[in-house]
């Protein structure tokens, strides 16, 4: 996947590039308006991760002229330090398709990323695999061998969010802030992710599933296979 | 008192002091002046009567009959007189219609009329200084009367007209408002100082829409840098999270301080929503369902209610409409719910109950370490708990007030939170 990552802070443009580069996309950066526009002409990209304030103006800008010169089939993540509602209508509004407020965590970014290309390119159709379990993303039904395996909400997003962040370590903390956003300012919500853990491991188990979820350090949970 | 009263009042003190210095002075005069013209007149009598006396002596005629009446008298001397001057004394005497003894004015003089000697004495009716003072009196009320009115009324027709750019830049001014970007438009007026005033004002307007400005774009820029240093700190962490060679103790401590930045990005968030509030940054005009409100929060609270096994118990009237602005009432409802669940305990209850006019959380809960309106202030916090921002009762506060709703918290074996609408 070929990202273009518009921030003019050059450390978090850092942070965010190594962590995708090492998920395997390609990710270039550039820091103000003028070059992002430049690369934009020039470049074919899947996903823009857009900074709204850039030092040569709004990163609305870009979006706007990319309203224009419609056709392009890039997803637009805006990153943003406002925490504005109606920065996001706003964003939203003029075709963005997922608005992210700072700070936000990386496999967070990670997660949104793989969706909104899943969107984009096959129009959410494609099933997710992992070995023996299928995501239908459409239908929001997982599969296990074949069998439909009965989730709920938060245990369907849990575990997309865990695939997406495959062979990583994900802290219960990055785990309620995905499922709860706002809401998790609770101490208790680390033993809701617990719960949430440990029941789906139960469901997906006993549908025949081999057991991916390692837990690390009693505070992190890994996704991966057991043989590695 | 308002200014019109006020110059009335100020020209009325200053016309009572002319008036009465006027009355004094004027009552001197005119008594000066009737004393002078009296005796002037009964200067020029005498030489008619030293005339008359003349003949008189010349033609031998008797001088008892002709002369010696009520107001003249005519006394031949035998001696000759040394003191020829003519003398004027007051001195009382009958009157010759009143029939009473009253002021009156006598001339004495010594004079030698055709080579004899005679001391001629003439009594004559003075105006009295009590009928002078009478009059100027008189004259002095009627005329303060006169004056008074004019005055009055003259006043007011003249402040009407004068202080009419005043009142409109009262009325202007009363109707600023700093948050609106619009420059305050004053009359126009060619008082001098009214000018000044105006001037002044417009200036000071002006001064504080910016100020005004600044100080909501420093509140909200503040958090928003905050948020980007705290995303590259976070960031790294991730990163370091993600390194496949991290010890038990290290990830510990790196879990800590995602947790810390975690909370430092919400404190920041929380003041700039308070500042937002404060600003009136937020429409409130808006009438919102807040029947449907509490119910979509109550959902997405579910799972934690579930999951601390808290029974909840409500009692929620349909379609309950107050004025709120529906993005402030949900974080509203979202603090306190959050709160009813956060401070309960293990297996406890949580009530819930909306009417009319009436919003009432009560939940079961430890009691709190200080009296729980207390908690209403920033940064309070129930005892030492570092899970809590101290800002989600105050954002509350600071809602209710946007919108004028009463708001009240009280323990007595149950925290309970009262909103009345």
């Amino acid at each position: 996947m070929k990202l273009l990552l518009v921030e003019d802070n050059k450390d978090l443009a850092e942070n965010v590039s190594q962590y995708l580069n090492k998920e395997g996309h390609l990710c270039e950066v550039v820091h103000s308006i003028r070059d992002a526009e430049y690369k934009l002409a020039a470049f074919q990209y899947d996903i823009l991760l857009l900074d709204l304030m850039l030092p040569d103006g709004s990163g609305m800008e870009i979006l706007r002229r990319l309203v224009r010169d419609a056709g392009a089939n890039m997803g637009v993540i805006i990153i943003s330090a406002k925490n504005s509602l109606t920065d996001k209508v706003e964003g939203l509004d003029l075709g963005a398709d997922d608005y992210l407020t700072k700070p936000f965590h990386l496999s967070e970014l990670n997660a949104r990323i793989k969706s909104i290309f899943r969107r984009r390119h096959f129009e959410g159709k494609q099933s997710i695999e992992f070995n023996e379990i299928k995501i239908d993303p459409d239908t929001q039904e997982v599969f296990v061998n074949g069998d439909l395996v009965v989730l709920t909400k938060k245990e369907y997003e849990l575990l997309l969010y865990l695939i997406a962040n495959k062979n990583r370590v994900l802290t219960k903390q990055t785990i309620a802030e995905h499922l709860w956003g706002d809401h998790v300012d609770f101490m208790d919500s680390f033993d809701f992710v617990y719960q949430h853990i440990e029941n789906l491991r139960k469901k997906l188990t006993s549908a025949g599933a081999e057991d991916y979820l390692h837990t690390v350090y009693g505070m992190g949970y890994r996704f991966k296979e057991s043989i590695t | 008192m308002n200014l019109t009263v006020k110059t009335i009042l100020y020209y009325l003190v200053i016309a009572v002091l002319v008036f009465s210095i006027g009355g004094v002075v004027t009552y001197r005069l005119i008594s000066e002046e009737i004393a002078k013209e009296t005796d002037y007149y009964m200067a020029n009598s005498l030489q008619i009567i030293e005339y008359r006396l003349q003949r008189a002596v010349e033609r031998g005629y008797t001088l008892e009959n002709r002369f010696n009446a009520n107001q003249l008298q005519v006394k031949e001397l035998s001696l000759t007189p040394i003191d020829t001057n003519i003398h004027f004394t007051d001195t009382l005497a009958m009157h010759p219609h009143l029939n009473q003894l009253e002021m009156m004015r006598k001339l004495q003089v010594n004079r030698m009329v055709a080579g004899k000697y005679f001391e001629i004495t003439m009594i004559d009716v003075i105006i009295e200084d009590s009928d002078i003072y009478e009059s100027v009196v008189k004259i002095i009320i009627r005329l303060f009367a006169l004056f008074t009115l004019v005055m009055i009324i003259g006043t007011f027709l003249m402040s009407r007209s004068l202080l009419k750019p005043f009142k409109e830049t009262l009325n202007r001014i009363r109707k600023f408002n700093v948050q609106d970007p619009s420059p305050l438009k004053l009359p126009k007026t060619s008082t001098t100082e009214f000018k000044q005033l105006n001037e002044i004002l417009g200036d000071m307007a002006a001064r504080a829409q910016e100020e005004y400005h600044a100080l909501k774009t420093f509140s909200e820029n503040a958090s928003h840098e905050m948020q980007t240093p705290i995303a590259i700190a976070s960031g790294k962490l991730d990163l370091l999270t993600d390194s496949e060679n991290l010890t038990e103790e290290q990830f510990a401590l790196v879990t800590s301080a995602q947790q810390s930045l975690t909370r430092l990005s919400q404190l920041g968030r929380s003041l700039s929503l308070l500042t937002k509030i404060e600003n009136k940054e937020f429409g409130i005009s808006e009438s919102t369902d807040v029947s449907d409100m509490l119910e979509e929060t109550l959902d997405n609270f579910k799972e934690f209610f579930e999951m601390k096994h808290l029974s909840l118990k409500t009692n929620i009237s349909k379609g309950i409409k107050v004025n709120l602005n529906p993005h402030l009432g949900s974080i509203l409802l979202n603090n306190l719910l959050n709160n009813s669940i956060k401070h309960n305990a293990k297996g406890g209850t949580v009530e819930i109950l909306l009417d009319q006019q009436h919003l009432m959380i009560r939940n079961t809960g430890e009691k709190p370490s200080v009296p729980p309106r207390q908690l209403f202030n920033r940064f309070e916090k129930n005892g030492s708990s570092s899970d809590s921002s101290g800002l989600g009762l105050a954002i509350v506060k600071e809602i209710c007030d946007l919108h004028s709703i009463k708001i009240d918290y009280t323990y007595d074996t149950e925290h309970q939170i009262d909103i009345v609408f």
